[in-house]
């Protein structure tokens, strides 16, 4: 970093405390809340996708919430466990879950009997559509080629990140769509460090993965994108179709937003939505979109309770489809 | 090497140098307390690092991350309870040299092995990363269950006076590992329908409980039966021609550490225990393993430390975390504005190289440290028994507490700790518990993803790499067999006159 660009960075932060001090004091006389520390419980482990999406949005909140936000972290059973932690904490606003894509899944799977009713949404910060990504001398250059393949009787190994992972739902859903069904092998590994090198080393002929994750072997050559599960394109790969656009009516990605316990006051909720979404607009949060290339999708406390409920219901249809609903 | 010149460039700023001794100084505060492993310090000093600089803020992190590792084997030797999963192969021998008035000189070589181990380990991933990542991805899925076999055979010849003994011990490790989410099918086993149970036993707290609880309940036992005479620290040399008799096993197991360290997945933890039965399967001595043999310590420390440089390999040449401390550092990275991967060495050689540098300097700061810090953590084995364990009582249940500010881990810790003092009663090796526990899953896993991958066919076994690495583990269980029953024999005959 060099030495103007640091000083501009410092006086910017310098100036947004100064303003967010200023307008503290005078919400402060309507509610103390927050006047204690924030824990934020995350699901995965330390360094995952979740983790760092979060703990980049904590850092600016700190700012724009004026408390301190404390990260903890306790993984397993995918983000089940901290889901079941956060549902029975107190519901004063002072603990927060994040909300991954799972939360839609497991229920009707069996797994638990945790779903979104047992929390009330605050934001989603962040939709990371799910890629479909093959090596550069791949035999499947295109959607269409690797559906032409499967409709040919060709088995397609695909690398996803687990066997209940979103990324299998998304793929499962494409092969559904394009009529397919079978043909598309889930080969799960045990995360996305060890799914990408299967992909990279030609173990499988496919990987699911969230864009942001693989943006760099994408830049680099080693990985071809060959659609993004979004609604539109997104910036970090332009270049990259939609399946939408290449007639595959079928979209998914990762989730990343947060929640309170059901039964957390109104009032807390809204000044949470609000403090958080000043940190989600903050130069620095805005800088780590940039570098990091996940896909920033805001959702207020309302649309995201509504858009979970609706992904409950999807994703139930899809499990029932794909016979892994319990 | 222009990259080397900006890398030694970067490290002009005085606010990076000294992240160096102030990394190494917190690593080894956290790596000591049985529970609190380098992943937990550093996601702990993960928001700190936000308001440095991007290599300022990885220094820290580097230095915590190999503080952690080289202090996992003070209580590791003190008080038999690994402090991070990597030194858990330390205590083989760590421990009995301590109970044996020679503490002050199992500190002194598993100091003296883990710089040893992670200069050499910082040398391989500096002057070889790009070129060893490459290497590291024709390790599959086939490939992965074979080394995870080879891992497992350790059983055969690390369980002690029996080897029946020994797979008695890795079946209830096994047992426990299948507790959790099937890997590849994704439905809980053995939860009964607990949420907790289907999240699976955590490394951690099963570690601190079957190690560190089992030991307290047996010396407190012990206490109560007879008198506690004070341990001796003994003296800190090495004692002579230190150099000749350990170089050499310390050279092969950072060789081994770094290499399983390559592989995403595969630890310290492992890496430690390999190099361990390395060094035994080569010693002129195999029987002096396990009852207090310096080259044992040397062995498990070198080769750790070499297995976290190991783990940085895929980390700075793909982007792609080699262990879970690793993707903390990727995250750092990420949230400080540098996108990881297979560019990082030419987009940011003075972040890539200062970090090389840094390294290395915060290995001979950990050299410091270590040596003048020695001299005050023996203490402990001074405090009476009747307090010292349990202290160590409290601190395993904090430390599993810790990892995930959850109960159910210290209840996890306390059915290991009664497990452990049961085992070790009826003299069951506890290592092998622990070895199924962390190989066990890799093995299930990559067998059955090879399976599925080769459409139920068995034809993987048969590829070079695979079926080279298998047959090393027969061989190496029909030798640690023979070995075995050698020693039964040499132990049932007379002796003979002389």
């Amino acid at each position: 970093m060099t030495l103007p660009k640091l000083t501009r960075r410092l006086a910017l932060t310098v100036g947004a405390s100064v303003l967010i001090a200023g307008s503290l004091t005078t919400a402060s006389l309507a509610d103390d809340f927050p006047s204690e520390p924030i824990r934020i419980v995350i699901g995965f482990a330390a360094g995952g996708s979740t983790d760092t999406n979060t703990r980049a949005l904590a850092a600016a909140a700190e700012e724009t919430c004026g408390t301190e936000i404390v990260i903890s972290n306790q993984p397993g059973g995918s983000g089940v466990i901290a889901l079941d932690t956060v549902r029975k904490a107190d519901p004063d606003g002072y603990t927060i879950a994040t909300t991954p894509t799972e939360i839609s899944a497991v229920e009707h799977m069996g797994l638990s009997d945790i779903t979104h009713k047992d929390f009330q949404a605050v934001m989603r910060f962040i939709f990371d559509p799910h890629g479909f990504f093959v090596r550069p001398d791949s035999p499947y250059q295109s959607i269409e080629a690797l559906i032409a393949a499967a409709k040919n009787g060709e088995q397609i190994r695909v690398a996803t990140s687990g066997p209940a992972s979103p990324y299998a739902i998304t793929f499962e859903d494409l092969a559904r769509t394009a009529g397919v069904s079978g043909k598309l092998v889930n080969i799960p590994y045990q995360g996305d460090a060890m799914a990408i090198p299967a992909a990279l080393s030609g173990e499988v002929d496919l990987l699911v993965s969230n864009a942001s994750n693989v943006v760099a072997q994408v830049e680099s050559g080693d990985l071809v994108p060959l659609a993004v599960a979004s609604d539109a394109r997104i910036d970090i790969m332009a270049d990259t179709k939609t399946l939408m656009e290449q007639g595959v009516e079928v979209t998914g990605g990762s989730i990343f937003g947060l929640a309170v316990p059901a039964g957390t006051p109104q009032e807390r909720v809204e000044k949470l939505n609000s403090c958080f979404e000043a940190a989600f607009r903050s130069d620095k949060f805005r800088d780590y979109i940039a570098n990091s290339g996940v896909n920033p999708a805001y959702l207020g406390a309302g649309d995201y309770d509504a858009y979970l409920a609706a992904e409950y219901q999807r994703y139930g249809e899809l499990l029932e489809l794909l016979g892994l609903a319990q | 090497m222009t990259g080397w010149i900006e890398g030694l460039l970067a490290l002009q700023d005085w606010l990076v140098i000294l992240m160096v001794p102030l990394g190494v100084l917190l690593g080894v505060a956290i790596g000591a307390i049985p529970g609190l492993s380098a992943t937990v310090g550093m996601a702990l000093f993960l928001p700190f690092t936000f308001s440095l600089d991007p290599l300022t803020g990885l220094v820290l992190l580097l230095g915590i991350y190999n503080g952690a590792c080289y202090a996992g084997a003070i209580p590791a030797v003190l008080v038999r309870t690994p402090g991070t999963p990597s030194s858990a192969a330390t205590t083989l021998d760590g421990y009995p040299m301590a109970q044996q008035g020679r503490a002050g000189e199992a500190l002194t070589i598993s100091l003296v092995a883990s710089v040893a181990g992670g200069i050499l380990g910082t040398l391989l991933l500096a002057f070889f990363a790009p070129l060893l990542a490459d290497y590291a991805l024709s390790f599959g899925t086939p490939e992965y269950f074979a080394i995870a076999m080879l891992a497992l055979t350790i059983i055969a010849s690390i369980g002690g006076g029996s080897i029946a003994k020994g797979f008695v011990s890795a079946a209830i490790g096994l047992l426990i590992a299948a507790i959790g989410f099937d890997p590849i099918a994704g439905f809980p086993r053995l939860s009964f329908g607990d949420a907790q149970l289907s999240g699976g036993i955590q490394l951690i707290p099963l570690l601190v409980g079957i190690f560190g609880l089992a030991e307290a309940l047996t010396q407190i036992e012990r206490m109560i039966a007879s008198r506690h005479e004070r341990r001796r620290i003994g003296t800190f040399s090495m004692g002579r021609n230190w150099l000749r008799r350990l170089a050499p096993t310390t050279a092969g197991a950072s060789t081994i550490g770094f290499a399983t360290g390559m592989l995403p997945g595969v630890g310290g933890d492992i890496g430690g225990y390999m190099a361990y039965n390395e060094a035994k399967r080569f010693s002129k001595t195999p029987e002096t393993f396990g009852e207090g043999e310096p080259r044992g310590v040397a062995a498990a420390e070198a080769a750790n430390n070499a297995s976290n440089m190991g783990s940085l390999v895929p980390t700075f040449a793909l982007g792609i975390p080699g262990n879970t401390q690793a993707a903390v550092l990727l995250g750092a990275l990420l949230i400080a504005g540098i996108q990881p991967g297979p560019g990082l060495f030419n987009a940011a050689p003075d972040l890539v190289y200062g970090s090389f540098v840094a390294m290395t300097l915060a290995y001979f700061c950990l050299l410091v440290i270590g040596l003048a810090g020695i001299r005050l953590w023996i203490r402990v084995i001074q405090i009476p028994a009747a307090y010292l364990w349990p202290l160590v009582i409290v601190f395993c249940v904090i430390g599993s507490y810790a990892v995930r500010t959850n109960v159910f881990d210290v209840m996890v810790t306390l059915a290991a700790g009664v497990l452990g003092y049961l085992l070790t009663k009826g003299r069951y090796p506890v290592a092998p518990l622990l070895i199924a526990a962390i190989v066990g899953p890799i093995a299930e896993e990559n067998y059955r993803r090879s399976m599925i991958l080769h459409d139920g066919s068995f034809v993987w076994l048969l590829q070079p790499l695979t079926a080279g690495i298998l047959l090393l583990a027969v061989a190496s269980l029909v030798f640690a067999v023979l070995r075995h029953r050698k020693a039964l024999a040499a132990a049932n005959e007379p002796p003979r006159p002389n």
